[in-house]
This record gives structure tokens, C-alpha cells and sequence, in this order.
């Protein structure tokens, strides 16, 4: 499903984002990626999305090498992506329900299709009974969910978590990983870039550790600290 | 093949529709939501129209007072010499009638010519006094186009064999040209420099509206929006500050050259002293389209530049 094929980063001033990174993440896992900040993870996360382009190595997502897309195809590269935010990225002036709308409306989908997808998503993360109140209304973890509902409405194949329990306390975050692991099991492929131990430690999925731009371990039902990264 | 083109038909009319339908409904929900960033935008793009209108307004009083006067100076008389007879001046005035420089001709007999000259001078002189005969030859009277074309006509009209002399005010003319094409210039460049700070304005006050949106904007490209679908409502909204921006600014004109007007009319010595030009509907149709060009420019150069900026 995603491929990094010895991929290097480099931001502005010669910095070294990514250094020589390969790994491969098979279509239906649940993957965390940890490492202190500025480590590399969201970089990572940025990659697969298309949002960054490496300076030198091969990022294949679903197929399609990310490398050669030109800036009008990348769009249709982010159907089959779905995104999750820390601060939830939530427009504060629509509904719950127009927000999730919002989001398929602008990929061109009709008005059934929204209907049936914002319903969908709603159920699924339990927020079907609040689809009418405004953001601010509803709790972090709330939110949260909302984010989710979204980014899944579309039914994409990768999800997306930038440090998704950054803002929230350790029951709503255990709440929002299981969520996640509820649509992994639908045969979505997750991705979580995250800090948050209680969760690494409480799953027990497959767990890329970055440091300083490179892999420093990728264990299957890892933990947040290994005996590699804290001897 | 037909049926595949008729259902590739109706998916591209179903998705041309969605389109406009989320680039309309989105423009109006944004300036109902955002309606004092709107009216901002709005405002600064009927104030430059404004500004821009009204600099035209003054250029074109001033060039069609110039032209008024250019009126007089572009006729000139073109006197035959004397061998030349009746007919002959009039096979040349039919000529002359034929030359792209050339306005109008008139055939003024010998006769009519000493009349003239007569009711001119008054007493001094009188048909009485010219036993000898009519020593005045035929004249043709000619209007050229334009006073650039009147110094180029009379030159032309004297290598003409029929010609003795041609009068003309060759220097007011030459004064003038020099004057309207001054105008010309000037006003085309005052106009450039107007429409200028008009579009950098409206551009602007675009990009504060855009700015705003801008956690919409992220969220779209994240979502998988394409490119059109995120300019589109902001180029709409662009489009509908320049077209209220465009109207307020003609209405205002407007009234400013009935003021004008009404100002002039009541004062006598400004009535002498000033050439109120009427300016066509065209005139106040043109600013309203310039405030759409204006604000279609502005949002797309904003939304452009932004929706980058943002990616």
C-alpha cells in the first residue's frame, strides 16, 4: 500500500528531515510512528499525502509514485486519503453534519451521496445525535471525532493521524485509538503519528521509531520505548 | 459509442452543475458570513472605480471641450485660381468629397464669396466699387476629420493644380494636436496608473476575505478539493465586489458629472468658461464592467497567489 524507498527530505538551509528512510506499510495495517519533535513523523505523513515532495528516493502510495505527480493530480491522490488532525481543523461556522458535507461537497460528490456518506460516518464514531450542534459545542474528544468522521466520509483506503490525541485527556484519547482501530478492522490501513505512550503501549500494533531523520526500530506489537531507543 | 457519450455527457453536465452550484452557494454564504470583510471589499473596489471614473470623466470634459474648438480650426478656405471655372470647381469639389482626410466640402461661388466679404467689411467696401469686375476667384470651403488631419489635408490640397492658396490656422492646429495628443497620453497613462492602484485595492481587500477562509481552504486541499474548486467561489466573490463596486462607483459618477452640471448651468461665467461634455450610458456601462474586470483580475491574481501560499 505505501512504499518509502530510501527517501531523503531537506528543508530549507540544507536542514535533513528525512535521511535515507525506507520501509513498506501493507494495505489493512495499523501503524504508529514514534519519535521526539522534529524527528521526522509528521514529515512522513506529509510525504504519503503529497503534501511534500522528496529531494531524492521513491514515495509509492496505492501505486501511484508521489514523486512524479504534478500539482493538479495530487487532489485526486487525496480521495484515497483521509486526514486527522491535532487541532482538528474544524470550521467553526458549520454544523457537525455541514462540516462532513463540507468535505465531500467539494470533491464534487451529489447531494445522496453526502447524505448517505455523513450518516455513515456520524454512526460510526457516535456522534449521529449531536449532527446539529456547532463545533464549540462539543467536547475535545468530540471533536475529535468529528475530524475522523470526515476524514473517513469518503471512504479512503489510508488514514491519517497526526498526533490525533495530542489535545486530549488519557480516556478520550483511548476512546478516539479505539476508534481508529474500529475503522482499521474495516480494512482501512492506519497510520499514527503520535507521542502519546498510554495508547502505543495499550495497542500493541507495528511501531516505527524516528530519530534524527532516520528508522531507529520497526517492530511489530511494539511499544513507545524500546530497549534499542533507551537503553 | 452513443450511449458512452451520452452518459459521459450527463456525468460532465452533472459534475458542471455541482460545481457551479457549490461556487455560488459558497460565494454568498461566504459575504453573508463574512459581510464586513464584503462590505469592505466593496467599498475599496467602488472607490477605486470611482477614482478611476472620475479621472476619465474630467479627461473626457477637457477633450471634448479641445475638440469643440478643434471644430473651428479644422476648416480652412481653399481658394481656386482664377482660370478655374464653375464647373471645374465643382468637378473638384466631388473629388476632394472623396478623401479620407476630408470632412466636408462646400462649392462657394465667386459671387457668394464677394457677398461675404462684403457683409464682412461692412461700409468700407461695395459691389459699386468694383467696376473692373469680381477680382475674387472660387473657393471651395473644406472641414478635415480631425486637426491632426487638417495641417496633412491643406498640404495636400495646395500641390492640387486647381489651387492658388489654401488658408488655414495652421499653428492653432498645430497647438492643438500637440495639446490633444498631450491629453491623450497623459490621460492614458493617469488612467493606467488609476487602474493600477484600482486592481492592487481590490486585489487586496480580496486576499483579507481569502485570508479569513483560510482554515476552509486548507481543509479542502487536504480533503482532495482540485484547484478550480477552491478558486471558483473566491473568483465568484471577486466577481460580485467588482460589480457592486463597479455599480456604486457609475451611480456615483453619475451623480457627480449631474452636479457638475447643474452647477455650470447656473453660473453664467462658468457656463463660458467651461465645456460640459454629456457622457454616454456607455461611459457609466464601461466603469461597471471595468469594476468586474477590476474584481475578477483581483480575485484571481489574490486566490492564485494564496491558494499557493496555503498548499
Amino acid at each position: 500500500m505505501i512504499q518509502f524507498h530510501n527517501v531523503t527530505v531537506k528543508f530549507k538551509g540544507d536542514i535533513l528531515a528525512l535521511n535515507d528512510v525506507s520501509f513498506t506499510i501493507n494495505k489493512g495495517e495499523f501503524v504508529f510512528i514514534v519519535g521526539p519533535t522534529g524527528s521526522g513523523k509528521s514529515t512522513i505523513l506529509r510525504l504519503i499525502n503529497g503534501e511534500l515532495r522528496p529531494a531524492s528516493g521513491k514515495v509509492i502510495v496505492n501505486g501511484i509514485t508521489v514523486n512524479n505527480l504534478r500539482p493538479s493530480q495530487v487532489p485526486y491522490l487525496r480521495r484515497i486519503i483521509g486526514f486527522v488532525f491535532q487541532d482538528f481543523l474544524l470550521l467553526q461556522d458549520k454544523t457537525v453534519w455541514e462540516n462532513i458535507a463540507f468535505a465531500l461537497k467539494v470533491i464534487g460528490a451529489s447531494r445522496s451521496e453526502i447524505r448517505n456518506a455523513v450518516c455513515n460516518a456520524l454512526q460510526l464514531v457516535g456522534l449521529m445525535e449531536r449532527y446539529n450542534a456547532m463545533p464549540r459545542q462539543l467536547s475535545g474528544g468530540e471533536q475529535q471525532k468529528l475530524c475522523i468522521a470526515r476524514a473517513i466520509a469518503n471512504n479512503p483506503l489510508i488514514l491519517l493521524a497526526d498526533e490525533p490525541t495530542g489535545n486530549l485527556d488519557p480516556d478520550s484519547s483511548w476512546e478516539i485509538v479505539q476508534l481508529l482501530d474500529q475503522i482499521n478492522k474495516r480494512g482501512t490501513t492506519v497510520i499514527v503519528a503520535t507521542h502519546d505512550k498510554y495508547i502505543v503501549d495499550g495497542m500493541k500494533k507495528r511501531v516505527i521509531e524516528l530519530r534524527n531523520g532516520q528508522i531507529l526500530r520497526d517492530e511489530q506489537e511494539g511499544v513507545y520505548r524500546s530497549a534499542v531507543s533507551f537503553p | 459509442m452513443d450511449k458512452y457519450s451520452e452518459t459521459s455527457r450527463r456525468v460532465y453536465t452533472a459534475v458542471l452543475y455541482r460545481f457551479l452550484e457549490h461556487c455560488i452557494v459558497e460565494a454568498f454564504t461566504s459575504v453573508r458570513r463574512h459581510w464586513l470583510m464584503s462590505i469592505a471589499a466593496t467599498v475599496s473596489s467602488a472607490l477605486s472605480v470611482f477614482v478611476f471614473g472620475l479621472l476619465m470623466l474630467i479627461i473626457l470634459y477637457v477633450r471634448s471641450a479641445i475638440l469643440s474648438e478643434a471644430e473651428k480650426v479644422n476648416y480652412m478656405r481653399v481658394y481656386l485660381h482664377s482660370n478655374v471655372s464653375e464647373k471645374e470647381a465643382k468637378e473638384l469639389e466631388k473629388r476632394l468629397q472623396r478623401w479620407v482626410l476630408i470632412k466636408s466640402v462646400k462649392f462657394v461661388h465667386k459671387d457668394k464669396g464677394l457677398k461675404e466679404m462684403e457683409a464682412a467689411m461692412g461700409d468700407r467696401i461695395s459691389l459699386q466699387d468694383l467696376a473692373g469686375g469680381n477680382p475674387l476667384p472660387h473657393r471651395l470651403d473644406v472641414v478635415a476629420v480631425s486637426v491632426e488631419d487638417a495641417i496633412e489635408c491643406a498640404k495636400k490640397l495646395k500641390q492640387l493644380p486647381e489651387v492658388e492658396s489654401v488658408i488655414c490656422m495652421s499653428d492653432v492646429i498645430r497647438q492643438i494636436s500637440y495639446i490633444t495628443r498631450i491629453i491623450r497620453l497623459g490621460g492614458l497613462a493617469l488612467v493606467l496608473i488609476t487602474g493600477f492602484a484600482a486592481l492592487s485595492l481590490i486585489a487586496n481587500a480580496i486576499r483579507l476575505t481569502i485570508y479569513a477562509r483560510r482554515e476552509a481552504i486548507r481543509i479542502m486541499q487536504l480533503v482532495g478539493a482540485t484547484l478550480w474548486f477552491i478558486r471558483g467561489p473566491l473568483i465568484l466573490e471577486g466577481f460580485l465586489y467588482g460589480l457592486l463596486g463597479g455599480a456604486l462607483a457609475s451611480i456615483s459618477v453619475y451623480g457627480v458629472h449631474i452636479a457638475l452640471l447643474k452647477l455650470v448651468e447656473a453660473n453664467k461665467v462658468l457656463l463660458m468658461l467651461f465645456h460640459i461634455a454629456v457622457p454616454s450610458w456607455r461611459f457609466f456601462f464601461s466603469l461597471l464592467l471595468f469594476g468586474l474586470a477590476f474584481g475578477l483580475l483581483g480575485s484571481l491574481t489574490a486566490s492564485y497567489q494564496l491558494v499557493r501560499h496555503l498548499a
